[in-house]
């Protein structure tokens, strides 16, 4: 269970650096200075820095302690890292989690889709919105995967 | 219709360890303890494999419960 937990809470601390990275890229961006013939772009690096360290602690870490030790990295790396299916019974627990992590996309969406109706309202407060937005889906979909396992697992 | 068992009292019989058994049958102790709750019901390639521990036949280990009323 502590590895659902651990690889759940990784996912959403990278997709929350990630949502950082490009909401930072996209402020630098709208403040790109175009000067006659020259054209400047300046980045705060500090995002990229951050999301590199961590994605190279997260993949040496999740990588070691995979529960399947018999993966290849080239094997490991193309799955989720949340996915726990060491016996029959966490296979049906994944499964379990999975389809609710994919119920809560059915929700989640069209809400967020419904709220970019009052975006042009906020789009200058609020530039980045799209953004985060696409990774709360994200994020929403990992609690519920997350809390469903644990659920699954201790009953 | 719920699956009852007689796991632990085997288990006990055979003095091994809920992790022990865990071990000869390929799963988690976890596994085990939410088998002996009734909390799960194990799959026939499972039952099986616990079967062969006891060396007794699978029915006479897992029952479902109006059968046995």
């Amino acid at each position: 269970m502590k590895h659902v937990v651990v690889q759940s809470i990784s996912s959403i601390i990278l997709y929350v650096l990630m949502a950082f990275l490009f909401s930072s890229f996209l402020s630098d961006m709208s403040k790109t200075v175009s000067e006659s013939d020259r054209f400047f772009v300046e980045f705060n690096l500090l995002p990229l820095l951050l999301l590199v360290v961590f994605g190279i602690v997260w993949t040496v870490y999740s990588f070691n302690t995979r529960p399947n030790k018999q993966l290849s990295f080239a094997q490991w790396s193309v799955r989720m890292t949340e996915f726990s299916e060491v016996d029959e019974r966490e296979q049906i627990i994944t499964a379990k989690a999975t389809k609710a992590a994919y119920v809560s996309f059915g929700i989640s969406v069209p809400i967020l889709m419904g709220s970019f109706i009052f975006y042009p309202l906020f789009e200058e407060t609020l530039p980045a919105y799209p953004i985060y937005a696409l990774a709360s889906t994200l994020i929403i979909a990992t609690l519920v995967y997350m809390t469903t396992w644990i659920r699954g697992y201790r009953h | 219709m719920p699956l009852i068992n007689r796991v632990k009292e085997l288990r006990a019989r055979h003095q091994l360890t809920q992790g022990d058994l865990a071990e000869k049958v390929g799963v988690t102790r976890q596994t085990i303890i939410s088998l002996e709750k009734g909390s799960y019901t194990p799959s026939l390639m499972l039952a099986m494999h616990i079967a062969r521990v006891f060396e007794e036949p699978v029915e006479s280990i897992f029952t479902i419960e109006e059968e046995r009323k």
